[in-house]
């Protein structure tokens, strides 16, 4: 069953996927080729306001809600995971923490250039020995004065290499590990802020994926975001909305290589007829379509919760820990469709093969969300 | 300056669409705004880019076809008049012109643009019957336009069959534009939730004082009887390999199988 | 008696293949119901040109010669044509598809008051109504149109038709008109044309034309030379068109020219529906592309699999072979 959309919703839709197709689809094999971020389309993003979707207008942003933000991330990752997760990283995870926990003078001062897509931003949490832990993180910061000097080494951050903003959580208080982090909004471009790009990912290759190191960074006390050692709450809470974010690019990755399969059946021809004639291929496809369709719909539902301001935690968690699955089976079965063809490069679903493979990954594995939805079935 | 721009709310040619037993199955198809109009509403929005001018959007058609009308104010038109009656239904170009005269008969314009054709007809009579009912002149198949407000005219660059024409037509006229002309802008998110404040007027058959009789399949000089499918045309040979071997091979069948050489 | 009507459609005051075509149809219709086929043709000099139609069946023909018709501006045309209309009172009137009848076909049908229907590909009279089969939805579907409108004009698709053997036995009356120009608010400022030795589209026999996979001008300087190669005129792909490398009027497809040649070699064109509607209905099709699931290759009734920069010259090579 599909929901059934309004009319601003398939305006909405209808203008992500006319851009999608326009701006994206075409560049989209030669980013994962030279693995070079797409500067060139950021403005292009920022003037159809896809920086900001969920943010109000006094602030930028398009002062839209969550259901239409994952239609755009939808029609976006369809075309090219790169461009979507650009996207989602700069609403999701840079503008959403800075909406819920910044005070007034920070939305001025740093949500509105995200949210317009002036600037653009990242979330600094993961560090070679923590990951899921993030508790045990070593990024330091200390006080002296009216700032903290912050130290330390990030890696993994998608969008690193080109964010002027970054949203960084530090051990403020290392005996109390997750009682004790606090984040901050870092300038990028300041003195002691050193990045390194990640090259050779498997996908999403032209995400700007690097390490920063921060050295002897002087943050002021006025970028601290929330409360001091209150900074895993705001880590947690943000990395709830990103996984909506990152459910839709799963879907889309996935509806991408599921229509590529279905166009690939009616064409190639083996034993005299096109294999979409063949029941082994057909079952492949409707499997594909539940899959997706399910996933979808477990996003929207997030989203309406998130939106109702209901929470959504367990939701957001069950979206993308099945959209994530949902990515690897699909365009794992899409690559079979094609046969040898969906082992080379010409033809997309290679690329949709690997691009799939981090959404089961990042922004909380399939496995945490699994300790998230048991918990909430266990209390 | 006023401009209007006639619309059409158009079956999506690109997609896949089912004749069965003469009849069209319109009911599962998407709709969208005709790109020629698209292309129509994009070159006024590029002149009120340079000029001060006000882009009104008129439509034909029933309740859904405000969606098209929302995708132009979307993309950054004034207002639109919605002209919705179900007397309308079963309209040809000719009933559509006779409308469309009603309408602009006691209005003021500069000039009136609309596509060269709708994507789903491809008749392309509407524009020029218009311009001729309303005793203005009419210039079709534009791919540039551009407006000299001082002057009150347009300079047209039209396709025509020798080539490239450039002609230049008073105000009020109309021009029907070619969906070569441009590439009609996505609306924005702002664009399209700004659209929902702009005002939409409809008016029905006793608002343009029309008789039933002047519209729909009574207003109609034509009528489609049947829809099929074109001859389906069978894939032939397909040659694969050497280069030099499947050319020797083309050029045997040319001669003497296709005797075409 | 009843009358059909043929506008003629002329470059430089020379008849077009496409009305031939029209005029041969004309006849064959009005054998059928007992009409008489006259035919109307305005251009700055068409009284010698016009007694070619009497031996494809035209019976009069009414000729409006004006400085005028040199350069195209729709009131001329309308008001020549509508005065014709007048007086001989047709109850069909047809004339060929081409940019200049889509241009004044829509304001002479809102002043005559006949029923306008465009770009008919098959044509019947039966009693008091007109029965037309025409493309529509991008040529991807077909439509049967009637009226029984007292005056229907047509305008016909190219190819539609085939030309009859010429009778050069049978005469007619080439009547001149005299012509007032109507007052006319547009100005004809430019025409950008192209000029060219090689064989129009409108006329070839053969066409070659060229698509994305040409990439380049060095690369359609080769679709020239075999072009040549075959006394073929040359068409191309929107594609082309947009990246600079050739003109506008050698576009073929939904919005460019309906062909019908006898063969159609398309080169590095993919075979979208929007140029496919434009050349599907040519006699022969050969297609050259290098990718094997090309749609054009479920058109075509000979496909070559492989780079066209290493087919083409061999098939210049054995074109001018064969003609030696």
């Amino acid at each position: 069953m599909r929901i059934e959309l309004n009319e601003d919703q398939k305006l909405i839709q209808e203008s992500a996927a006319d851009f999608a197709i326009k701006h994206v689809k075409p560049i989209a094999a030669e980013l994962d080729e030279t693995q070079e971020f797409p500067v060139a389309l950021l403005p292009k993003l920022a003037e159809m306001g896809f920086m900001g979707i969920a943010v109000p207008e006094e602030y930028g942003g398009a002062g839209l809600d969550y259901v239409s933000y994952v239609l755009v991330m939808e029609e976006l990752a369809r075309y090219c995971g790169t461009t979507s997760v650009i996207v989602s990283v700069n609403n999701s995870l840079a503008c959403e923490p800075i909406l819920t926990y910044g005070t007034e003078e920070q939305k001025q001062e740093f949500l509105t250039p995200l949210a317009s897509g002036e600037k653009l931003g990242c979330f600094a949490l993961t560090e070679p020995n923590s990951g899921s832990d993030c508790g045990s993180m070593k990024t330091y910061a200390k006080r002296e004065g009216e700032d903290w000097i912050l130290n330390g080494a990030k890696i993994f951050i998608t969008c690193a290499t080109n964010a002027q903003t970054a949203i960084v959580f530090t051990s403020t208080n290392p005996s109390q590990g997750n009682r004790g982090i606090t984040a901050f909004i870092v300038d990028m471009d300041q003195p002691g802020v050193s990045v390194k790009t990640m090259h050779g990912k498997m996908g999403i290759r032209a995400s700007g994926l690097a390490e920063i190191v921060f050295e002897d960074v002087k943050v002021p006390d006025s970028n601290r975001l929330g409360e001091v050692d209150k900074g895993f709450k705001i880590a947690m809470t943000t990395l709830n909305a990103g996984r909506i974010g990152i459910a839709a690019q799963a879907v889309g990755i996935s509806r991408g290589a599921m229509e590529e399969s279905i166009q690939y059946s009616s064409e190639r021809q083996q034993f005299g007829k096109p294999i979409g004639k063949f029941q082994a291929i057909q079952f492949f496809l409707a499997d594909m379509a539940v899959r997706i369709d399910a996933s979808r719909l477990l996003t929207l539902k997030a989203c309406t919760l998130k939106d109702k301001g209901e929470n959504y935690n367990n939701l957001s968690a069950m979206a993308k820990l099945l959209a994530g699955e949902t990515a690897t089976w699909v365009t794992n079965k899409a690559v079979q469709v094609h046969g040898g063809y969906g082992y080379i490069k010409e033809y997309n679903v290679e690329r949709y093969f690997r691009d799939a493979r981090i959404t089961e990954i990042y922004e909380g594995t399939s496995e945490i969300q699994k300790v998230v939805i048991s918990r909430e079935l266990l209390g | 300056m006023k401009i209007y721009v006639c619309c059409k709310h158009v079956p999506d040619v690109a997609m896949p669409f089912q004749i069965k037993e003469g009849r069209l199955l319109s009911e599962d198809l998407n709709y969208v705004l005709n790109a020629y109009d698209a292309s129509s509403v994009e070159a006024a929005l590029v002149l009120k880019e340079t000029h001060e001018a006000e882009v009104s959007l008129v439509l034909i058609g029933p309740d859904k076809g405000k969606e098209a009308l929302r995708k132009g104010l979307a993309m950054g038109a004034d207002n639109a008049y919605h002209i919705c009656d179900a007397a309308f239904e079963g309209s040809d170009s000719h009933a559509y012109a006779q409308i469309l005269f009603q309408f602009f008969s006691d209005r003021e314009y500069d000039f009136i643009l609309c596509g060269k054709q709708s994507q789903d007809m491809d008749m392309g009579l509407t524009g020029g019957m218009l311009a001729q009912k309303l005793s203005i002149p009419y210039v079709t198949n534009a791919v540039g336009l551009e407006v000299d407000s001082e002057a009150k005219s347009l300079t047209v660059k039209r396709q025509g069959d020798l080539g490239a024409e450039m002609v230049q037509t008073p105000f009020p006229s109309i021009v029907t534009c070619s969906n070569d002309m441009n590439d009609p802008r996505i609306p924005s998110l702002k664009g399209i939730m700004t659209s929902k404040k702009k005002p939409m007027e409809v008016i029905d058959l006793a608002g343009l004082g029309l008789e039933e009789s002047q519209v729909g399949s009574s207003g109609s000089s034509s009528a489609i009887v049947s829809w099929s499918l074109p001859p389906e045309r069978q894939a032939g040979l397909k040659l694969e390999g050497d280069p030099e071997e499947i050319v020797t091979q083309l050029m045997e069948k040319l001669t003497t199988e296709a005797k075409v050489l | 008696m009843s009358k059909i009507l043929v506008l003629v459609d002329q470059k430089n005051n020379q008849i077009k293949k496409s009305t031939f075509e029209v005029l041969s149809e004309a006849r064959k219709i009005a054998d059928l119901v007992g009409a008489v086929v006259e035919c109307a043709a305005v251009g700055t000099d068409m009284s010698q040109e016009a007694s070619k139609l009497f031996s494809y069946g035209a019976e009069k023909v009414h000729v409006v010669n004006h400085s005028l018709f040199a350069n195209y501006l729709n009131p001329a045309w309308i008001q020549a044509y509508q005065e014709v209309v007048k007086e001989v009172q047709p109850r069909l009137v047809m004339t060929p598809t081409c940019e200049t009848s889509k241009d004044f076909v829509p304001g002479l049908v809102s002043a005559t008051g006949a029923c306008g229907i465009m770009d008919c590909c098959s044509v019947k009279w039966n009693g008091d109504k007109i029965i037309v089969d025409r493309p529509l939805m991008a040529a991807k579907a077909r439509s049967t149109v009637e009226s029984a409108h007292p005056q229907v004009l047509l305008t016909i698709r190219a190819g539609s038709f085939d030309v009859t053997q010429p009778d050069p036995s049978k005469s007619g009356k080439v009547v001149e008109r005299e012509f007032s120009p109507p007052s006319i608010l547009q100005v004809f400022k430019e025409l950008l044309a192209v000029s060219s030795d090689r064989v129009s589209l409108d006329d070839a026999t053969v066409v070659v034309s060229a698509g994305r996979g040409v990439k380049d001008a060095e690369g359609f300087a080769l679709i020239e030379e075999l072009a040549d190669s075959l006394g073929a005129a040359i068409g191309s792909t929107r594609a082309l068109v947009e990246s600079g490398i050739c003109e506008a009027t050698l576009q073929v497809g939904q919005t460019g020219k309906v062909v019908t040649p006898d063969l159609y070699i398309a080169c590095g064109i993919s075979g979208a529906v929007q140029h496919t509607a434009g050349m599907s209905n040519s006699k022969v099709i050969v297609a050259i592309n290098k990718d094997a699931e090309a749609p054009i290759f479920q058109l075509s009734d000979y496909g070559l699999v492989g780079d066209l920069f290493k087919i083409v010259p061999l098939l210049i090579n054995a074109v001018k072979e064969l003609k030696s």
